[in-house]
């Protein structure tokens, strides 16, 4: 990163400490428009995470073979069932609902362990770059040269099915990119005169390294931690359409991807299309989201 | 090098710590447990972890990626015998992302701000939302259930290549998209455009000559880089589409725990990563002579 992205990085530090800066850095985030779309659609999202047990039709759980595979009530008038019933009488509206809560959660878990696991390796392999750099680039390198998805795949075959080893599989496969942007800006740091002042004033490796270095990549980061987001959902429903995310009953989109394609050739079209476009949805959201950050925080990287 | 021996290493302990014996997979239910035993010593599998992988290296460095457990024949003739399916399909989605997501990157670029632009972005950015799995279900919905027009699944005539490919492409005709667009703006404020551009070339050559030619390098970097999703969009792609390649080789084998096949798929998949980014690395050279090797 070169000067420009520094001094937009140290505007985001001075946030709190000057208003102006503040307030300049806030317009900014408003007036960029696909910010706005994107922070809408997550908004909503959440919100359905939130208020499931509200704006849900029925019980995501109850079955009811009575009313099964019903298509959306714009087809059968029937409200009870918006967006219809999937082959064992379940509310499709409101497992897509319930469905959120399970992809948000674990996106959101798993940004934040790839992220912290990720950020220290890429922290220290800049600053040691010799001893630790060596090491952990060698591993990013290994790890590019499987698909992400075989090696999820993979590893949820060897350690079972369970919330912690979804929760680890996404984490090891999200470390790279954050350790190799932070190592980028930390090598790139390194060399500042901020640095060697601090050095030269005593301070330790760690020190520097987490009071200096690390507030400077915070900008970077956060691009990347939104759109890791983004595709640790996807990967998450993706372990779950093949059979090795959550565990049925419990609704995610990705498992009801995986029921409702037995039925797609039979003309259930409502069971595959629903959950899939709720996580489009989703995606498409924090992939505005993370543009529109990146264009305001980053203006080195800007699509101009 | 260093890199395929650690994916060696990485591939062999994971898989050899999945729970679930292999040989009582291939045996019938029922087997007893001399039979069980006698398995696992045909199969190799009841020496010592270590002494396994020294043998798997030994046999690897021979060309010999070991016997499939399912099967009973080496694993790499599987592998060698799906491998070309799966070709097919990657270069019939490297053609039509070329075909398709150069031209609007660079007409998004040179129109900027007007609705080519806006449109072409737009359509990238929802590709690049839209996860390859449901895409493939919704292409099914469409063009093979609701309008009988394209097959659902089986890899014999052209039509059963639409569908696939356009699921395998879409990913990367928006990341290409992209970054053409980004790259071509970068290049085309240059000086040496305008200079093209004042001698009274015509604009196609200018663009195709000039700026693509410049434009090319980080395009072709990430591009190499995103080989792995490429392989990885196949297993999904060849899931769904019940089609005859090593992406749905290897899932049946995770399910069967049939590790040499998911070995040799795996370290094929990281040769393969390996050698595409050598040939990036070398093609630097010829998009920008500047590039030279020590």
């Amino acid at each position: 990163m070169t000067e420009t992205g520094v001094v937009a990085t140290a505007h985001l530090g001075a946030n709190g400490r000057d208003g102006r800066v503040g307030r300049s850095l806030l317009r900014r985030l408003l007036k960029n428009r696909m910010l706005l779309v994107g922070g809408f659609l997550i908004l909503a999202m959440v919100l359905g995470a939130v208020c499931a047990p509200l704006l849900a039709s029925s019980d995501p759980l109850r079955q009811d073979t009575a009313n099964r595979l019903k298509p959306p009530f714009w087809e059968t008038g029937d409200l009870r069932h918006p967006l219809g019933t999937d082959p064992l009488g379940r509310d499709v509206w409101s497992r897509v609902l319930f469905g959120s809560r399970i992809s948000l959660t674990l996106g959101l878990v798993a940004v934040a362990v790839s992220g912290s696991i990720g950020t220290l390796l890429g922290l220290l392999a800049g600053y040691y770059e010799r001893h630790v750099g060596d090491l952990v680039m060698r591993l990013v390198d290994v790890q590019l040269s499987f698909p992400v998805i075989l090696l999820a795949i993979s590893v949820v075959a060897v350690v079972g099915r369970s919330l912690p080893a979804l929760v680890a599989v996404l984490a090891i496969s999200g470390w790279v990119v954050y350790a190799r942007t932070v190592r980028g800006s930390v090598l790139s740091l390194k060399g500042k005169d901020f640095i060697e002042a601090t050095r030269a004033l005593g301070s330790g490796g760690l020190r520097i390294l987490f009071r200096h270095i690390l507030p400077n990549c915070m900008a970077p980061l956060l691009v990347v931690a939104t759109v890791q987001m983004a595709t640790m959902i996807i990967l998450e429903s993706g372990l779950s359409f093949f059979g090795l995310g959550t565990q049925p009953p419990t609704p995610s989109w990705g498992g009801m991807l995986a029921e409702g394609r037995e039925y797609l050739i039979a003309g259930a079209w409502w069971l595959t299309t629903f959950p899939g476009l709720a996580i489009s949805v989703t995606v498409l959201g924090i992939n505005l989201l993370g543009d529109g950050l990146r264009d305001v925080l980053d203006p080195q990287l800007q699509n101009h | 090098m260093l890199t395929l021996v650690g994916i060696t290493l990485f591939t062999f302990v994971l898989l050899r710590m999945v729970p679930g014996d292999p040989a009582r997979l291939i045996l019938p239910e029922n087997a007893s447990q001399a039979e069980v035993l006698q398995m696992r010593k045909l199969l190799g599998l009841d020496e010592p972890l270590y002494t396994q992988y020294f043998l798997y290296m030994r046999d690897l460095i021979r060309a010999d990626f070991g016997t499939s457990f399912q099967y009973s024949v080496p694993a790499i003739e599987l592998v060698v015998e799906r491998l070309p399916q799966t070709i097919r399909l990657s270069l019939a989605a490297t053609a039509l992302t070329l075909a398709l997501a150069v031209p609007a990157g660079i007409l998004a670029a040179v129109r900027r701000q007007t609705f080519c632009d806006f449109g072409a972005m737009l359509a990238a950015i929802f590709g690049q939302s839209i996860p390859n799995f449901w895409l493939g279900l919704m292409l099914i919905l469409v063009f093979s259930v609701n309008l009988p027009w394209l097959p659902v699944s089986g890899a014999s005539t052209w039509l059963h290549y639409v569908l696939p490919t356009v699921t395998l492409a879409a990913y990367l005709m928006a990341l290409v998209a992209r970054l053409t667009r980004s790259s071509m703006l970068e290049v085309l404020r240059q000086d040496y455009v305008r200079t093209a551009h004042a001698k009274g070339l015509a604009q196609r050559m200018v663009l195709w000559r000039h700026a693509l030619k410049n434009a090319a390098i980080p395009i072709v970097t990430v591009v190499g880089m995103q080989i792995g999703t490429l392989l990885g969009g196949a297993v999904v792609t060849e899931t769904i589409f019940n089609w005859p390649g090593i992406g749905k080789l290897v899932i049946e084998a995770i399910w069967r725990r049939d590790y040499p096949i998911v070995q040799a798929v795996l370290l094929l998949s990281a040769f393969v990563f390996v050698v595409i980014n050598l040939l990036v690395d070398l093609l630097y050279s010829y998009l920008d002579p500047r590039i030279r090797f020590q």
